[in-house]
């Protein structure tokens, strides 16, 4: 199953699920440090990285990490984007991919919401042992 | 396996007695019975799956990796331990797979380093290979989780200086890091809280255990194509499984729990308990055994009696499996799955499903109720129409998901106010397609063309037993043959459900596609249908593979490739 990604979200808003006593708000923050911390735990992340030129440019990985995450509320899903430095010398698709399945399983798993697309943005490579 | 792997030497090697140096040429053999003892043990890995995503593929992403090192391996025909590295390295790095392979990939990199132009490697380079595999395997994450194949890793290059400082040789030196590995996997759950939860060691680092101890295995001439017998823990046994597994035939469970006198010989107890059930399971806990067997009515005292001969027989359970799947038989419960709401002015969609599994695929891609019916169960115009006309929405969406259901869909047009549309969904998978380009807002007939659209394309295989003999397309079946079905025709027959699943793939043209999705039914066990995915998965590495408890009767597999 793979749903199409380009359906129209209100990006930037607060999820909002009723419940008996009232109703939980959760802010795109949570979402994204929740999607940093599983993505940096991932083997083969050794950092996020920066959005936008003069960011990364001052600093190329990301010193808040919730800055390498985007978050866009579709109707009732979400779809991330990932922005990772990873290890020079792994296997780049593969460690991507278990990125991308890291931070959908994270995501769901706390906060209920399917994760419609996680789109991992591998903006660079450290190089620790050069072969 | 793909028929291009080199046929891994299975055959044990004659003791090797200690040697100082290892060539490039026994390198080659170590590492080949390093990868069929993960193979052998592959199921064991993959079933203690549970970090970071549990999803059970870590023992086949290991395999597969090694088994791309040992293909790159094969290839070369230097006699030197560094250029043979070389090679595998490379192959773990091209053919990685999984966080794992990932892992694997760096630590053989770290050895191809310290290697690099050596002929030889004795036991002072494999310790600074060892080390160096672990500096290597710990460059590439930021923050190490500790109760993981890396922690395993590290562990094993902390033996192998040691025993290295003890003056060990080959094969000594491979045993004391075997036993370190051990060690360190058995301590995974006390640094790893998820591990401990879930009551399992770390797969990644039980599979370098099994990978390091093939290795040893050769070293001593031991086999490598058989399992050996593990004992698990009482708490992990999980005996609901086996009441799925029932055959006909075995109609009574026998748990007896008893402390043998003398230590038990597994091997032999395994073997003499084959010959009077199947189902079985054995499980330890501080002293006690716990066995679990399936037997015929006329055998249900025999392993009683068998165990008393072993040892003291402290608790008998017998149950009649008959009586008890037929209570169990309501199982599939429906109370778990939400429909999407829907407000009068919106689209509501309404599909048939044939299972419980399916049923809950289509609530999460947003229908609003569900007709249950399907192949030798069609629903009624009624029964669709019932389905739906409680709904506040005033359009409404159908689909049929069946061929002899479209008619009936049809017909509801003329017996209610709202307005109707009905996909021509022929199968499941076309169904699933549909639904992913459903919306519950907007123009009824946009929403329709969008999803008919959506069914192009698609390639649905079904999977089943023949009823009758019967010849159709040029294929002659016998009844009880499996058969599989792509778009409703008939393109293979054979007599193994497994090779008929991956002829059914092959027909389907799985391997020039992205993606697989498997829907499992009702005869099939959740092991069943997880290691019938593991060979897909073998069969088609290329590919993306997913599986869903689909719950329909009837067939063994639905399937879809796109």
């Amino acid at each position: 199953m793979r749903a199409d990604p380009d359906r129209k979200g209100k990006d930037r808003m607060k999820r909002e699920a009723e419940i008996t006593l009232g109703s939980i708000r959760i802010s795109l923050q949570a979402v994204s440090a929740l999607a940093s911390q599983a993505a940096l735990n991932s083997y083969g992340v050794v950092g996020m990285a920066a959005r936008g030129w003069f960011e990364s440019w001052m600093h190329p990985t990301a010193k808040d990490p919730r800055q390498g995450v985007e978050v866009h509320v579709l109707e009732d899903s979400l779809s991330l984007d990932v922005y990772v430095i990873l290890e020079y010398g792994t296997r780049i698709s593969t460690v991507a991919d278990s990125v991308a399945h890291a931070v959908r399983y994270s995501v769901e798993k706390a906060f209920h919401l399917p994760v419609e697309a996680v789109n991992v943005h591998v903006q660079g490579l450290r190089v620790s042992n050069p072969d | 396996m793909t028929s291009t792997s080199p046929k891994p030497d299975l055959s044990p090697a004659a003791y090797i007695p200690s040697t100082p140096c290892i060539d490039g040429k026994l390198l080659k053999k170590l590492v080949n019975a390093g990868l069929t003892w993960l193979n052998t043990n592959q199921q064991t890995i993959n079933s203690l799956n549970v970090f970071p995503v549990p999803d059970g593929d870590t023992g086949t992403n290991m395999s597969l990796t090694m088994q791309a090192a040992c293909q790159e391996a094969a290839l070369n025909d230097s006699a030197s331990a560094g250029q043979i590295a070389h090679s595998i390295a490379h192959g773990a790095l091209m053919g990685a797979r999984g966080n794992s392979g990932v892992i694997f990939s760096q630590i053989w990199r770290g050895i191809a380093r310290s290697l690099d132009a050596r002929t030889e490697m004795d036991a002072e380079l494999f310790a600074r290979a060892l080390k160096e595999a672990r500096e290597t395997a710990y460059k590439g994450v930021v923050r190490p989780v500790e109760g993981t194949i890396l922690t395993v890793a590290s562990d094993i290059a902390v033996a192998a200086e040691q025993a290295h400082r003890d003056g060990c040789q080959f094969p000594e030196i491979i045993a004391r890091v075997v036993e370190a590995a051990d060690q360190s996997v058995q301590r995974t759950p006390d640094l790893l809280p998820v591990l401990r939860q879930a009551g399992v060691v770390d797969a990644g680092g039980k599979g370098l255990f099994f990978f390091l101890e093939g290795m040893l295995r050769y070293f001593e001439g031991k086999p490598l194509d058989k399992p050996l017998f593990s004992v698990p823990p009482l708490e992990s046994l999980d005996l609901t499984l086996a009441e799925e597994m029932v055959e006909e035939g075995q109609d009574f469970e026998i748990v007896v729990d008893f402390i043998p006198s003398a230590p038990l010989d597994l091997q032999q107890f395994y073997a003499n308990l084959e010959q009077m059930g199947t189902s079985i399971q054995i499980g330890q806990g501080d002293d006690l055994y716990r066995m679990h067997i399936h037997v015929p009515t006329d055998k249900r005292y025999e392993p009683i009696d068998f165990i008393l001969q072993l040892g003291t027989v402290s608790k008998v359970a017998m149950e009649n499996l008959q009586e008890q799947t037929s209570l169990h038989h309501k199982k599939p419960n429906a109370g778990d799955v939400v429909y999407r709401k829907v407000t009068s002015g919106q689209i509501a969609a309404v599909a048939v499903s044939p299972g419980v599994g399916l049923t809950r695929v289509f609530a999460s891609l947003g229908i609003s109720a569900v007709v249950p019916g399907g192949q030798t169960m069609n629903p009624s115009t009624q029964e669709i129409l019932t389905a739906f006309a409680e709904l506040p929405a005033e359009k409404i969406i159908i689909l049929p998901n069946n061929k002899n259901i479209i008619m009936a869909a049809e017909q509801t047009k003329a017996l209610t106010q709202k307005q109707i549309a009905v996909i021509p969904s022929r199968t499941i998978p076309q169904g699933i397609a549909a639904m992913l380009a459903f919306q519950n807002d907007g123009e009824l007939e946009a929403v329709r063309q969008a999803m008919t659209r959506a069914i192009d394309g698609i390639q649905s295989g079904e999977l089943t037993l023949a009823t009758r003999s019967v010849e159709m397309n040029g294929i002659q079946v016998a009844e009880g043959q499996f058969i599989g079905l792509l778009n409703g025709a008939l393109v293979t027959t054979g007599n193994s459900l497994e090779e008929s699943l991956l002829e059914l793939l092959r027909k389907m043209g799985a391997d020039t596609h992205e993606l697989v999705t498997l829907y499992w039914g009702d005869r099939l066990t959740p092991q069943a249908a997880n290691q019938l995915t593991d060979k897909i998965r073998a069969a088609f590495p290329s590919q993306q593979v997913e599986s869903y408890e689909g719950g329909q009767p009837h067939y063994f597999f639905i399937l879809s490739v796109e």
